[in-house]
């Protein structure tokens, strides 16, 4: 059965980078929050948008294999669903989503740029299901370049 | 009768919406007629009328009298079998 991409979910590979150096998780928001930016797909507000959730409700996941990480914000600051995917040059901590404590080490961050969840669940879906995916996620880390990346994931899509 | 249940997040509806979506899943499945009210958590409080569980996917710290379970199994996919069960049992 041949399915169709949707356009719309099409990964950018300029959205991809591979060996991202960031000091905290507050640098990765920023560095990953202006190439979308740059990019068209999100309005001026959304890195902060990005960093006082991050405070207040944290996005940090351990998969059974490595720490990703989901970081996102209100639809309001978002132009063009979209998702930005890093892989960190050196781990980096964020707290746990869910959690009143704890932390873990991300290697993968896929920062979502959504305007509208209910019209976009089925690309939301999907890229939560990649992260129960083990041989995705090693795939996606163990890239050598963006291309490899969105190649990736255009398949799960 | 139908079951209202209100998931919620932390703030932009992304994983609320996900854990929302295979809880309806689940609860077809098992013949639970449910009602789901997707918010954030910070609007909990203004909805709570008729509500007999509460998942939420981000960290809660008040108490509002009513059930309330940890969806981040639906998100991450570790513990959905275990999340599931337990969420069942408060319908049933």
């Amino acid at each position: 059965m041949l399915e169709q991409v949707q356009p719309e979910y099409k990964i950018d590979e300029t959205l991809v980078k591979v060996k991202l150096q960031a000091r905290n998780w507050e640098d990765v928001l920023k560095k990953m929050g202006t190439i979308l930016l740059e990019q068209g797909y999100v309005r001026d507000t959304y890195i902060k948008g990005l960093i006082d959730r991050e405070k207040e409700f944290p996005t940090g996941i351990a998969t059974h294999n490595m720490g990703v990480a989901i970081p996102h914000t209100e639809a309001s600051h978002v132009i063009k669903t979209t998702v930005a995917v890093a892989v960190l040059e050196k781990s980096v901590s964020f707290s746990l989503m869910g959690s009143d404590e704890g932390s873990v080490d991300v290697d993968i961050v896929f920062m979502l740029a959504v305007n509208n969840p209910d019209k976009h669940l089925l690309f939301l879906q999907k890229l939560m299901g990649i992260l129960q995916k083990e041989e995705v996620l090693l795939g996606i880390k163990n890239a050598a370049y963006p291309k490899a990346i969105a190649e990736i994931l255009d398949k799960e899509f | 009768m139908k079951k209202r249940i209100i998931v919620a997040c932390g703030g932009a509806v992304a994983t609320s919406t996900v854990a929302a979506n295979k809880i309806v899943e689940l609860c077809k499945k098992e013949g639970i007629d449910v009602e789901i009210v997707q918010c954030r958590v910070s609007e909990i409080s203004a909805n709570l009328q008729n509500v007999s569980l509460i998942v939420t996917t981000a960290r809660v710290s008040k108490d509002y009298g009513i059930p309330l379970e940890n969806g981040m199994a639906f998100v991450s996919g570790i513990g959905m079998e275990a999340a599931s069960q337990r969420i069942l049992a408060h319908l049933r």
